[in-house]
């Protein structure tokens, strides 16, 4: 079920009207079963996809803490990995290698008769396969304690705020929240749930579908645009999977909160973010986390010689790129991230002394707003990879951004009022981001006098209500 | 919990109230043939008899003139076909027009065109002239579309319905879509409307319609057929012309094929003959000017293909005369529907 259906609107209501009516105790039962609902409304059996690493997660981890043999423990942490990664490889990653092969062996004029398996991607499979790895990799540290009752845990997998995009919440977070579950109707509490959800809903059908128009008529005709409708269409891209991912998150939190339930950041602006590693710690937070706790400092962090270090950080942000999805467009992004960062380190003694010699330094705002565009500008190239169909679409629009089409020419995708709408929608989303200080924008208009705060939540219902797009598109995030 | 109740009531109620403030524009933001639309229903319904009921899209608006059917047929021809209608729409619209007139007509035409099932299910200007209960709208969405979409239907079908399109799009006014000189039978007429030959490539709405056929307007297209059946109306499927470059253009692509093959299918399971099946009729005969653009014919076209169906008609054994039962040569055509 997508939270932009019509179904949610009816499902979601029905639940929270439930969950306050069910007694303390059988909330859990509640949640549980309303989130297999939730996930099976999308394909029934694919639930049991989902229910059967977890159930090995909870054996594995029951069997872990009852041990304090490593060596034992060691085991059943593996067999935990090798059958969540082995259904992620399974479903997600198969055919991509097996095509991969199959081109390289077909160019060595060697017959390769591996054939493709016609395998259903499960929505969410990313997520809820790195959310439970890492309550068997942190039970197997000894960081936390395992969760005992089978529900619950089941609950704390298929909770559906965060099933099938994210947040991907680590144990230590959720579980707690989820074995209690006693929480009284706190109006304040539901208001800024409902808060949250009206942003992304408005990020989501309003600014990121408008933008997808324009941005798939260049994605997808690579070779009839050229130049600043390139450029356009790829900065409207960074703005689209922004609203796209953020408005879930934005929701996905909301909707958690009203069943009293906490869910981690996920987004803090990253477009402000002066550098690339800054960019990391804004975007998709729990994602960037979970490669630094999970991927990045067990394979060394930054302890270890400088090239190894560099291999740390490459590495990290190639297996990030994959996990996005089985494309060399992806892997390609995560590299070119990887590159990013490292190129950072080691020309930072030059950037420093550059900035000292034309006198940048002594003029902070003009450095910062230097940072924040090629930073930006940066992430916007590894939008394109991103993006783009293939690698091929990829290299193509990389060479048409180069060659010249006159200004007009941006009204060949783009009418001028569809383009100042889509201006606007975007300076709304900046001021937005601008006026927030700690607190995400709806929120810290809880402060503000009813004068203000009315016709803001009305406006913002009624720029769903009148500028959403027919072509309802699903949230980016789903295919990975 | 009573005061979270109360405020959030009160928002609702703010919504409302805007929203149906915000309504009352709907008729400046139509286009301007939409008044055209409300006239020809009333003429509709002060017609003393309807023998043959046209029902479909432009293409039908644009491709059935009355006169001629009254000229060859002695029928009463009633021309509701309206520009955009959707198959989902003209679901509502035949309920709507057959439940005005105590007599049911005796041939219902359903026109139809290649891209029919590739309408957009928020499209549509003139749906408040037949879908009169928007919660009707509502089983348009379930299980198949998403809050956007939905929100955006209610709002290009009820609200700002060309308002939005003027910003977007920089047209001023209301949207000119054929400017009516009189209204025949509900045939919006105007004989100065003439051929764009640059619109004769059947990329022209390139955009426009869904890049895979809706399932929700096969669906109710065959609800239609379903319909007319249990009432016991006769009807014709009938494909409009196209011009001969558009004709070519579209049979390379995909949508045509999935619209033969649904043609294909309401032949095997309604027993139904479609007229004009390949789009062969008068392929060479329709000159340039007889078009208004590939996919529509104007007036002196029109006449052409009209009598062509009056033939058709005609050579098919349906009789129209007075207010006698039709001729027994066309129960034969009859029983087969």
């Amino acid at each position: 079920m997508l939270f932009n259906s019509y179904e949610f609107l009816i499902f979601f209501p029905a639940i929270v009207i439930m969950y306050f009516l069910t007694p303390f105790k059988w909330r859990w039962l509640l949640l549980l079963a309303g989130s297999c609902y939730f996930y099976m409304c999308w394909k029934p059996e694919y639930i049991v996809l989902m229910m059967f690493p977890s159930f090995i997660d909870y054996y594995v981890a029951m069997k872990m803490s009852a041990t304090p043999d490593m060596a034992r423990r060691k085991k059943y942490l593996w067999l935990s990995l090798t059958t969540n990664l082995g259904l992620l490889f399974v479903f997600k990653y198969f055919n991509f290698f097996n095509e991969s092969f199959r081109a390289l062996f077909e160019s060595l004029n060697v017959s390769y008769a591996v054939p493709v398996a016609n395998l259903l991607l499960p929505v969410g499979i990313s997520f809820y396969t790195f959310q439970t790895l890492s309550y068997t990799i942190d039970v197997y540290k000894g960081a936390i304690q395992p969760e005992r009752h089978l529900g619950k845990f089941a609950l704390f997998v298929t909770f559906f705020p965060q099933l099938v995009a994210g947040p991907i919440e680590r144990s230590s977070n959720l579980l707690p929240q989820l074995q209690s579950l006693r929480y009284k109707f706190d109006a304040g509490r539901v208001t800024d749930g409902l808060r949250l959800m009206l942003w992304g809903f408005f990020k989501k059908v309003v600014i990121a579908d408008r933008l997808a128009a324009s941005v798939n008529l260049v994605y997808n005709n690579p070779g009839e645009y050229y130049g600043l409708q390139v450029v356009l269409a790829t900065i409207f891209f960074a703005f689209q999977i922004f609203c796209d991912f953020s408005g879930y998150s934005d929701i996905a939190i909301g909707a958690a909160k009203i069943f009293g339930v906490n869910l981690m950041k996920n987004f803090d602006k990253p477009y402000s973010a002066q550098s690339i590693s800054e960019f990391w710690k804004r975007w998709h937070i729990s994602l960037s986390t979970w490669f630094k706790d999970y991927v990045y400092i067990p394979l060394g962090g930054n302890r270890a010689i400088k090239w190894r270090w560099y291999y740390n950080l490459f590495i990290t942000f190639l297996i990030s790129g994959l996990w996005h999805g089985a494309n060399w467009t992806f892997v390609i992004w995560g590299a070119l991230h990887g590159f990013y960062l490292i190129f950072a380190i080691i020309s930072r003694p030059y950037k420093d002394a550059l900035i000292g010699l034309i006198g940048l330094n002594k003029r902070p705002l003009a450095l910062k707003a230097l940072q924040i565009i090629s930073t930006f500008a940066l992430v916007n190239l590894g939008w394109l990879f991103f993006r783009a169909n293939s690698l091929a679409d990829a290299m193509l629009l990389l060479k048409n951004m180069f060659v010249f089409a006159p200004l007009a020419s941006l009204f060949d995708f783009i009418t001028p009022g569809a383009l100042a709408i889509n201006l606007m929608l975007i300076t709304i989303l900046e001021l937005a981001h601008y006026l927030e200080k700690d607190k995400p924008f709806m929120l810290s208009l809880t402060s503000k006098p009813a004068l203000i705060r009315w016709p803001a939540y009305v406006a913002v219902t009624l720029a769903i209500l009148y500028l959403s797009t027919s072509a309802g598109q699903q949230f980016i995030y789903f295919q990975f | 919990m009573k005061k979270f109740i109360i405020k959030f009531a009160l928002f609702l109620a703010i919504i409302f109230t805007i929203d149906l403030a915000l309504s009352r524009l709907l008729d400046c933001g139509r286009p301007v043939d939409y008044a055209a639309f409300v006239d020809s229903k009333k003429e509709y319904d002060n017609l003393e008899k309807v023998d043959i009921l046209f029902i479909g899209d432009s293409q039908t608006a644009d491709g059935f003139v009355p006169s001629v059917f009254e000229e060859k047929l002695g029928a009463t021809a009633f021309n509701y076909g309206v520009y955009q209608l959707s198959p989902f729409e003209g679901y509502f619209l035949l309920r709507d027009l057959l439940g005005r007139r105590e007599q049911a007509p005796k041939l219902v035409v359903l026109g139809t065109d290649a891209q029919m099932f590739h309408y957009h299910v928020s499209d549509g200007k003139y749906s408040p002239l037949f879908i009169k209960n928007p919660v009707n709208l509502l089983s348009m969405f379930y299980k198949s579309s998403n809050l956007g979409a939905l929100s955006a239907t209610g709002r290009k079908k009820y609200l700002f319905a060309g308002l939005i399109k003027r910003i977007t799009t920089g047209q001023a006014g209301a949207e000119v879509r054929r400017e009516v000189e009189k209204i025949e039978n509900g045939y919006l007429l105007n004989e100065k409307h003439y051929a764009d030959r640059s619109q004769f490539d059947c990329e022209k709405d390139r955009g426009f319609f869904s890049a895979v056929p809706v399932e929700k307007q096969k669906e109710y297209f065959f609800k239609t057929l379903a319909y007319l059946q249990e009432r016991q109306i006769p009807f014709v499927v009938a494909n409009l012309p196209m011009h001969k470059n558009f004709l070519a253009g579209m049979k390379a692509k995909p949508a045509y094929e999935e619209f033969s093959a649904v043609m294909a299918e309401i032949e095997s399971s309604h027993g139904a003959e479609i007229f004009n099946k390949d789009h062969a009729l008068l392929v060479n005969e329709l000159r340039d000017e007889e078009f208004l653009d590939g996919d529509h014919l104007c007036y002196p076209g029109a006449k052409k293909f009209s009598s062509a169906f009056a033939d058709y008609l005609a050579g098919a054994g349906f009789g129209f005369n007075s207010n006698r039962n039709p001729d027994p040569a066309s129960l034969a055509l009859r029983a087969a529907f």
